[in-house]
C-alpha cells in the first residue's frame, strides 16, 4: 500500500478514536466516576488497607477495559486491517 | 471537578491531556513518564505528597494498556520481563537502602552528587543511544536495506550472550537462543539499583540496558520494559496508597485519556524502524538532563 494512503488511513483511526473516547470519557467521568467518589473517599478515610487494594484493582480493570473497547471499536469499524 | 481525596478541584480535561501525552510517550519509548507527569501535576497545584503516589497509580494502568497492546504486535518478552522484575525490585530496595545510609554520613551534600551522578548517567545514555541510532539509519539508507533493528553497537550484547555461566536459558521472543540467567538478572539489579538510588523508574537506563547490554530487539525492549513497568509502578501504587499519597480517582481520569494516549504510542512503533525509534529515545534523558539543570540552578545547589 502507498505511504500517502497507509497515512491518511492511520490519520482516519486516530481521529475516530479520539472523537469516540472524547465522548465516552465525558460520559464515564460524569457518572461512573461521581458515583464511585463517595465510596472511595469513605474507604480513604477509614479503612486504607482495602483502599490501597481497591484502588490498583480499578485501575488495572480500567485500564484492561479500555484497551478491549479500543480493539472492539477498530474492529467494529473495520479498521483493525491497518495494523 | 472537585476531588475530594485530595481536596482540589481540577478541569478534568486537563488531567486527560496530561494522561495521553504522559501515555503517547510511554506507549512510544517504553518508559512510565513520571518525569514529565510530576512537574505537569505540580503546575496544576496538585499538593506535592499526591503527585508520585496517582502518577505512579496511573502509570500502571497506561504500562497495563501499552503492554497489551505490544504484546499483540509480538514485542514483549514475558520471560524477560519476569526474569527483568525479579532483578530490579531486589535492585531498586538496594538503591533505597544506600540512600538511607548516605542520608545518615552525608546529608548536607547528598542531593548535590546524586543529582550529577544522574546527570552524568542522562548525559550518557542519551548520547550513546543518539549516535548509535544515528549511525545505524545511516547504515541502512547507504546501504539501501530494508527498514528493522539495525544495531550498530552489538560487541557488548555479543559478549553477554556468550558468557557460560549456568543456568542458561533461552529468550526466544527476543530472538535470544542462550544467555547465562546471571546476566539478565545482573542487568535487572544494576537498572534497578540505579532507579532505586536516583528515585526514578528506570525505563530510560532499562531500555538501553535491554539493547546494548542483552542483546534484545528494540520495538521487545520497549514492550517488555512496560511489562516491567506494570508490576515495579504497581508495586509503587500499593505502597504509595497505604501511606495515603494515591488519588485514585485523579488516577482514573488521567489514565482515560493515557490508554488512548499508550494505545496510539505503541501503535506508532509499527511505523518507524529501530534505529529510528532510538534516535527519538535518545531525546528522552537529554530533556531529563535539562529538568535537572534547571533544577539544580533554581535549587541554588549552583550558584
Amino acid at each position: 500500500m502507498p505511504i500517502d494512503k497507509r497515512v491518511l488511513r492511520a490519520t482516519r483511526i486516530i481521529l475516530v478514536h479520539l472523537v469516540l473516547y472524547g465522548l465516552l470519557t465525558a460520559l464515564y467521568i460524569a457518572t461512573v466516576l461521581r458515583l464511585l467518589s463517595a465510596p472511595l473517599t469513605r474507604l480513604y478515610s477509614d479503612h486504607r488497607t482495602t483502599y490501597a487494594w481497591v484502588a490498583l484493582a480499578l485501575i488495572a480493570i480500567q485500564g484492561a477495559t479500555l484497551e478491549m473497547l479500543t480493539t472492539f471499536l477498530l474492529k467494529r469499524l473495520r479498521l483493525f486491517r491497518l495494523e | 471537578m472537585y476531588f475530594p481525596i485530595s481536596d482540589i478541584t481540577i478541569s478534568p480535561l486537563l488531567l486527560t491531556g496530561i494522561g495521553f501525552l504522559v501515555g503517547a510517550l510511554g506507549g512510544f519509548f517504553g518508559v512510565g513518564g513520571g518525569f514529565l507527569a510530576g512537574p505537569l501535576m505540580l503546575l496544576l497545584n496538585i499538593p506535592g505528597h499526591f503527585v508520585v503516589g496517582t502518577d505512579l497509580a496511573h502509570m500502571t494502568g497506561n504500562a497495563l494498556v501499552a503492554t497489551r497492546r505490544h504484546q499483540s504486535l509480538g514485542h514483549v518478552d514475558l520471560k524477560l520481563g519476569i526474569l527483568m522484575v525479579a532483578g530490579t525490585m531486589v535492585g531498586v530496595e538496594g538503591g533505597a537502602w544506600v540512600i538511607e545510609y548516605l542520608k545518615r554520613q552525608a546529608p548536607g551534600t547528598l542531593e548535590l552528587v546524586l543529582s550529577i551522578i544522574y546527570l552524568v548517567l542522562l548525559l550518557s545514555i542519551g548520547t550513546l543511544v543518539f549516535l548509535e541510532g544515528f549511525r545505524a539509519t545511516r547504515l541502512q539508507v547507504h546501504q539501501r536495506m530494508d527498514a528493522g533493528d539495525m544495531l550498530t553497537l552489538t560487541a557488548l550484547s555479543r559478549r553477554t550472550q556468550r558468557l557460560h555461566l549456568p543456568p542458561m536459558v533461552s529468550l526466544p521472543a527476543s530472538g535470544i537462543s542462550s544467555i547465562s540467567l546471571w546476566a539478565v538478572l545482573a542487568v535487572g539489579l544494576v537498572t534497578g539499583f540505579l532507579a532505586g538510588l536516583l528515585g526514578v523508574g528506570g525505563g530510560f537506563i532499562r531500555v538501553p540496558a535491554l539493547i546494548y547490554l542483552l542483546g534484545v530487539p528494540t520495538h521487545v525492549a520497549v514492550g517488555t520494559d512496560l511489562f516491567e513497568i506494570v508490576f515495579s509502578a504497581g508495586y509503587g501504587t500499593l505502597t504509595h496508597a497505604l501511606k495515603g499519597n494515591v488519588d485514585i480517582l485523579m488516577a482514573l481520569v488521567m489514565q482515560v485519556g493515557a490508554a488512548v494516549g499508550a494505545y496510539l504510542g505503541a501503535l506508532a512503533t509499527r511505523y518507524i524502524s529501530g534505529p529510528r525509534l532510538r534516535i527519538a529515545f535518545a531525546f528522552l534523558p537529554f530533556i531529563g538532563a535539562a529538568l535537572l539543570l534547571v533544577r539544580l540552578f533554581h535549587g541554588g545547589f549552583v550558584k
